[in-house]
């Protein structure tokens, strides 16, 4: 009697531990894709510095000091072939960081509405406008911005006796990502603002300060550590948006552009255009661009993550 | 108070009314504009109408004499005698032709005979006619051929097909663009993507919530999930390309991109979605329950799959939605992993394309489609509209171990 409970006890431990190391695997395997990308990305991107490539009968190879610090980017074309992503990389950071600006204020004077002035049926009304813009695919933001930020873009240039290509410009991709970021950063500086501990509030109002006062002085800065982890959600969705701003944006040839109206390219675009291509050098320097984009992603996460902790600490 | 404080305050209010106004204002501007632009195009021909133009050469060897009623209305001209309804219209390059804009259900255009094979062949609402050769009689009752053209207009077209009996031969253009292989597409590529990526996000969170040791290397699997979500779709798009791609090519004898890369690639971008929503079920279940079905003997798979994974079944549900809803929008990775040639006849291992990368290709060339863009920007709206407020009754109702979200 007691060798056949034995055996059943064995028996379930160790088909226990076959399904246990299953599930571990998987565990392990899902984890590991992050690996995978980077992996590969990085294998795949640093080919093009490392191999020959023959265009129209003359050969070449990239050097990784022009790709990274040059300013012009042509494709196919028949005179020269450059490829130097560094006016690149400061069109992406302008067009975030004004895209930022424009962002922000709204985002947090929004979220400050929906928590603190809203009457409830009002504030239910935006967040649920906030909830929705945050839902829209980002290739309906691109329809909308070619069919109404464009030609608007197109008129504001026109008061100044500006000409644009069909409003694509760097003004038209500043608008669409403030309207994609906004919902972002709104809807975590509201769960900032509403965790904001009453008797601080309490505390401000009976020393004589007015709502507003409060609101401002007090609310906002309780909760700016939170409203920061909205901004930086908020940027890696600026930096990794690709198909919106490719509808709104024309390809500047060279650059950097500090022009409102002139024409620029992100990392993004940049990697979308000429999507045709399948083999060859311009195929691989999109994984080239690719490794930037992700080296610059990664940088602005550590640096904002680390302005986020000296804020935190200061309250 | 003093003064100086009240106006300031006055402003700071008055900016705060103005900057929050702005969210609702966009969001009424983008459903506005996508509906005004997109509402002519909606139409459920568009959903169910090929892409690609088909032309066919077609004939009808009886003779007819019927006589179909029909109330035409005002832009149309209707042939008794035929059972057909034409219109003026243009087809998509903006050329003027002559569309049928009704068929009489017993009319001889429902069994036409196709030249190339000798199937029946029945017109449909919005084909073009463009040349046709009748028999007909003149007045001393000669035989005579009428060949009513597109370009003369849809008014002449219809006063022709009344003076012939027979048809000789009729060539008619399927009206193209439509977004049905895309449609197609797009359910395939929800159906793959969850098939792939459920089970390895459901493994993969039943062991992060249930069998994992609570230490550095767990801390470090989580991070390393979350820092999917944090890697741009385009880049997925990237790796798809490079990765699956070439692997279905082998495996499943595809060339390029097919719905299988694409649901790959997806399957991974949306891991961490499961995988999130899925442990946060799990571990919102009360420990009671998993030491009970213990106590009472059962062994730990058992207890894994016949308590934790039925009791987890509204987050996996959650993740579900979301992530279609991920599916149905998503274009950066898609453009990469899948490919932009709209295609009708729909396989797993062949090039089609998913209805967001349909509107990315629609407006990224030289003619950009705004109406259909936009027709299809309603299709997709509305499902991902729906999928949210799915997720949002979900959450309320599935609630049950009253945890305060």
């Amino acid at each position: 009697m007691e060798t056949f409970s034995d055996k059943r006890i064995l028996r379930k431990t160790r088909s226990d531990k076959i399904v246990s190391s299953i599930f571990l695997f998987i565990g392990f395997l899902s984890a590991s894709f992050i690996v995978i990308i980077v992996g590969f990305i990085l294998f795949k991107g640093v080919t093009p510095f490392f191999s020959t490539y023959s265009m129209e009968d003359r050969k070449f190879s990239v050097n990784f000091i022009n790709f990274l610090f040059g300013n012009s980017w042509k494709e196919n074309s028949d005179l020269s072939v450059t490829y130097g992503v560094g006016f690149i990389i400061i069109d992406t950071l302008i067009v975030t960081f004004l895209s930022l600006v424009l962002a922000v204020p709204l985002s947090i004077l929004t979220a400050l509405f929906i928590v603190r002035i809203a009457p409830k049926q009002l504030s239910i009304v935006i967040n649920t406008c906030v909830e929705l813009l945050a839902s829209i695919p980002s290739i309906v933001f691109g329809v909308f911005g070619m069919g109404v930020i464009n030609p608007m873009v197109n008129t504001i240039a026109s008061w100044f006796n500006l000409q644009t290509p069909g409003g694509r410009t760097m003004l038209s991709m500043v608008f669409v990502l403030t309207i994609m970021i906004y919902p972002t950063i709104t809807m975590v500086s509201t769960t900032a603002i509403k965790a904001v501990k009453k008797n601080i509030i309490d505390g401000s109002l009976a020393l004589g300060a007015s709502m507003t006062e409060t609101n401002f002085k007090v609310v906002l800065t309780s909760a700016k550590s939170g409203i920061f982890a909205g901004i930086i959600l908020g940027v890696g969705r600026a930096l990794g948006e690709a198909t919106a701003i490719s509808l709104v944006c024309s390809a500047a040839g060279s650059g950097p552009n500090f022009n409102l109206f002139g024409s620029t390219r992100t990392l993004t675009t940049t990697m979308l255009l000429g999507i045709h291509e399948t083999t060859g050098v311009d195929y691989d320097i999109r994984f080239s661009v690719a490794i930037v984009l992700i080296v610059i992603i990664f940088l602005t996460n550590v640096i904002l993550n680390y302005i986020k902790k000296r804020i935190g600490r200061i309250s | 108070m003093s003064k100086q404080r009240f106006i300031k305050e006055i402003i700071l209010q008055v900016i705060t009314y103005l900057f929050s106004s702005v969210g609702v204002i966009v969001v009424v501007g983008i459903f506005i504009y996508i509906f005004i632009t997109g509402a002519s195009s909606l139409s459920w021909g568009l959903l169910v109408s090929d892409y690609n133009i088909d032309s066919y050469t077609l004939s009808y060897n009886n003779y007819v004499e019927g006589r179909y009623d029909y109330n035409a209305n005002d832009d149309e001209y209707y042939s008794s005698r035929w059972g057909v309804a034409f219109v003026d219209s243009t087809n998509i390059e903006g050329k003027a032709v002559v569309k049928v804009s009704y068929v009489h259900p017993s009319s001889p255009f429902n069994t036409l005979t196709n030249s190339s094979d000798g199937s029946l062949y029945s017109i449909t609402k919005g084909e073009i006619i463009e040349t046709a050769i009748l028999y007909g009689s003149d007045i001393n009752g000669n035989e005579i051929f009428i060949m009513p053209l597109s370009k003369n207009g849809a008014k002449k077209m219809a006063s022709q097909f009344d003076l012939g009996y027979k048809i000789q031969s009729l060539n008619i253009i399927t009206e193209g663009g439509g977004i049905r292989g895309s449609l197609i597409t797009t359910l395939y590529m929800i159906l793959f993507t969850l098939l792939f990526c459920l089970p390895l996000g459901i493994a993969s969170a039943i062991y992060l919530g249930v069998y994992a040791p609570k230490n550095k290397v767990t801390e470090i699997l989580r991070m390393m999930i979350d820092m999917i979500s944090g890697v741009p779709s385009i880049i997925f798009g990237l790796v798809g390309a490079m990765i699956f791609i070439p692997f279905f090519n082998v495996v499943a004898k595809s060339s390029g991109g097919s719905i299988l890369s694409g649901a790959s690639t997806m399957a991974i971008m949306l891991l961490p979605i499961v995988i999130k929503n899925t442990e946060e079920a799990i571990n919102n279940i009360p420990s009671h329950y998993k030491d009970a079905s213990l106590a009472l003997g059962a062994s730990e798979t058992q207890t894994t799959f016949k308590i934790i994974l039925p009791n987890a079944l509204p987050g996996i549900l959650t993740a579900t939605l979301l992530s279609i809803g991920r599916i149905i929008g998503e274009s950066a990775a898609l453009i990469f992993a899948v490919g932009t040639s709209i295609q009708d006849k729909i396989t797993p291992n062949g090039s089609s394309t998913t209805l967001a990368v349909h509107i990315w290709y629609l407006m990224g060339g030289e003619n950009p489609n705004y109406n259909t863009s936009a027709a299809i920007s309603i299709v997709i709206l509305m499902i991902v509209l729906l999928l949210n407020i799915l997720v949002k009754v979900l959450g309320n109702k599935f609630n049950r171990f009253n945890v305060s979200r």
